[in-house]
């Protein structure tokens, strides 16, 4: 058996090999890193990054007409991811005003299919399966749809990464989004949105609204944002400002008291704790 | 000037309820008030205009005033409570009686598995809308001159135990000896019987309720006296019949359904009601029937609310009470009938409730419209509602009832008429 000798040129064509996949690799991989990541990721991890697995909050919003008057709601909310981890389970009771003191939701999101969604009114004594509401329908009268509250998943829209801009100091992609049908654009009353998504958290800081005839509708500005979980990370924003330009109406929405994290079992979201004053 | 004597009886009447206000150390009086508020104090002062009485007389115009309490304690994680109390002058300044009304005052004592409430209470079952044949358990008082179907309710003392099975499926036990009938317009001279408050005369009620995901509904049984009388020939007077009124025992099993269809929410509910008169043969007691109601809501745009009942009621082993030849006995028999919705074997209807709102929940809008199919005859109610600020509300609306005068709406025309409310909460 005879051992061939390895000649230089053999050498150096191999060392020349090596240097070129090894520029190869740093240069995909280098590739990769400054890449962009796409509008659907972008606004994917806009959808999860306040997805805690639970939450109970004390909350108060504000609703302030053309005129100036204002009108206060107080409430406490506690809200539970559900075991796929898109979908949530959700209990709002109503402390103030007065008048409607005790009465309160639960909405069981599904969403491959229509919503649980129940009302207990103190007035009736008893709570009542409600038709899941039109993700365009206002929450509670404010400038907040249900679909601002509860975000629909990514894909009803298409998404389209027009810019990076800075707002408030953060370095934010700008994503545009079309509802995907006449369908979604119905429900949600929306031909389009622009939503400034902070590239540091992923979480919107201003999002821009046209209605479905393509006209300004509202703008909503998003502030005091908290990372509350490290792993994964979940951010809330603890204010939220939505105008509506075309009745002069605002909205502010602020949390009072957040906690995350605490456990809250499924026994919970059921009619037996609404129906609790 | 009659407007006056309403506000100045409305602070009084606010004055003396709450005692913490009386305090001559001002600063008790805000710490006692701070401490009410703690526990879930809230408040309502009305007033009230209404054309007509809800009383069937001539009485016409009355300006009443209304105060009423809620107060929501907590003890501990364990235990809470309500109190929820009401003084009501019906005609401020005329000399007409101020009734107080204690609606509800309970505790419930909350462990894992049961909820114990025990007191006067409201309980409020079916899951139709507005119409209820299985809601047979505490009573209504349909002659209060307030504008809200809410407003009608009021509690009986009764202990309520609810177990919870699995986090959806609720068994309900229920027991009063204490029966408390509905209030209604009783004529000139007519005596309401009470049954006594024995352990004999105990009311029962059971329930099997499910409420969860895909769709809710409970089986129920009740044992008690119907909150409606009937009318009887009691003896004979000098110049004419005695009639009186009493409660007469029944048995309800009942049903109920709710789930949702896309975008309409359906419900249905049913109740088999048995009767002391099982053969039919008394026209002095409620024959056995049926009594169901099915229909459902949709709303439309964005907050148009459209809501459709068919209800039905079928009267068993029917007898036609105009073909009793004494005329006593039948000017009796047709009255409960009426009252009773049981002039006809079948008798059908259709209820509908339209309502919206505006300008971010401030302004709504209801049109409540019951029909009866045979004789034909119907209830209309119309409401407006505008919310001033958060504690400040307006109501205007009516009441329409329209048919022949031995119908269940027609023999109520007198009490027909507009009515405004301000309301103040606190």
């Amino acid at each position: 058996m005879t051992r061939r000798e390895q000649t230089p040129e053999s050498s150096g064509r191999i060392v020349a090999l090596i240097t070129v996949w090894a520029i190869s690799v740093i240069v995909a991989w280098s590739g990769h890193a400054l890449a962009e990541p796409t509008a659907r990721e972008i606004m994917e991890k806009n959808f999860f990054v306040t997805k805690t697995k639970t939450l109970t909050s004390d909350a108060t919003m504000v609703l302030i007409n053309d005129k100036g008057q204002r009108r206060e709601r107080k409430s406490t909310t506690t809200s539970k991811l559900q075991s796929n981890g898109v979908d949530s389970k959700l209990l709002v009771k109503f402390l103030l005003p007065t008048d409607i003191k005790g009465t309160a939701f639960l909405q069981i999101e599904h969403s491959d299919g229509e919503d649980d969604l129940w009302i207990y009114l103190p007035a009736l004594k008893k709570s009542r399966r409600l038709v899941a509401n039109n993700k365009k329908d206002s929450f509670v009268g404010s400038d907040f749809s249900y679909g601002d509250i509860l975000l629909p998943k990514v894909d009803l829209y298409q998404h389209t990464l027009i810019r990076s801009e800075v707002v408030d100091g953060h370095d934010c992609y700008v994503i545009e989004s079309i509802p995907r049908d006449e369908t979604v654009k119905r429900d949600s009353g929306y031909s389009k949105k622009m939503t400034w998504v902070r590239k540091d958290n992923f979480l919107e800081t201003k999002v821009t609204f046209l209605d479905p005839a393509g006209r300004s509708l509202k703008t909503e500005i998003v502030g005091d944002h908290e990372q509350v979980e490290s792993s994964p990370d979940r951010w809330i924003a603890r204010r939220r400002e939505m105008d509506n330009h075309q009745t002069g109406h605002k909205t502010l929405f602020t949390f009072d008291r957040v906690e995350v994290g605490k456990p809250v079992p499924d026994e919970f979201f059921t009619t037996r704790s609404i129906e609790r004053e | 000037m009659k407007v006056r004597a309403a506000i100045g009886a409305a602070a009084l009447v606010l004055v003396l309820v709450v005692p913490a206000l009386g305090q001559a150390d001002e600063g008790s009086a805000i710490q006692a008030w701070s401490l009410l508020r703690d526990q879930g104090l809230t408040g309502t002062v009305r007033l009230d205009y209404y054309r007509s009485s809800r009383a069937l007389d001539d009485q016409a115009d009355f300006l009443g005033a209304t105060t009423q309490l809620t107060l929501r304690p907590t003890f501990n994680q364990r235990l809470d409570g309500r109190i929820d109390a009401r003084v009501t002058n019906p005609d401020v300044g005329t000399g007409a009686e101020t009734a107080e009304l204690l609606r509800e005052a309970y505790l419930t004592a909350h462990f894992a598995p049961i909820d114990v409430r025990i007191g006067r209470q409201i309980v409020a079952w079916g899951r139709a809308d507005g119409i209820n044949p299985t809601d047979n358990l505490t009573p209504h008082d349909f002659v209060v001159l307030l504008p809200f179907e809410d407003d009608q309710r009021f509690g009986t003392m009764a202990l309520k135990v609810d177990g919870y099975l699995t986090p959806e499926l609720t068994l309900t036990l229920f027991t009063t000896p204490f029966f408390e009938p509905a209030k209604i317009p009783l004529g000139d001279g007519l005596i309401e019987e009470i049954p006594s408050r024995t352990f004999k005369n105990t009311e029962v009620g059971v329930k099997l309720n499910r409420a969860g995901e895909g769709g809710d509904w409970s089986v129920s049984y009740y044992r008690g006296f119907d909150l409606l009388p009937d009318a009887y020939l009691a003896g004979v007077g000098t110049v004419t019949p005695v009639v009186a009124l009493r409660h007469n025992r029944i048995d309800v099993i009942g049903a109920d359904a709710a789930r949702n269809l896309g975008r309409y929410g359906l419900r249905a509910e049913a109740a088999y009601v048995f009767t002391r008169d099982r053969r039919g043969e008394d026209p002095t007691i409620t024959n056995p029937f049926a009594f169901w109601v099915v229909g459902g809501d949709r709303t439309v745009g964005e907050n148009l609310n459209i809501n459709l009942q068919l209800v039905g009621r079928w009267v068993h082993r029917f007898h036609d009470p105009s073909v009793i030849s004494d005329p006593t006995q039948r000017a009796v028999a047709t009255q409960n009938a009426i009252l009773d919705v049981q002039q006809d074997r079948a008798t059908y209807g259709l209820s509908s409730r339209v309502s919206d709102t505006w300008f971010n929940d401030t302004l709504e809008a209801e049109m409540l419209v019951f029909v009866n199919f045979r004789r034909t005859n119907s209830y209309i109610r119309p409401v407006i509602t505008y919310a001033f600020t958060d504690h400040l509300k307006g109501t205007i609306g009516g009441e329409l009832y329209t048919g022949p005068d031995a119908s269940f709406f027609g023999r109520l025309k007198m009490n027909r008429g507009p009515f405004i409310e301000a309301r103040y909460s606190f």
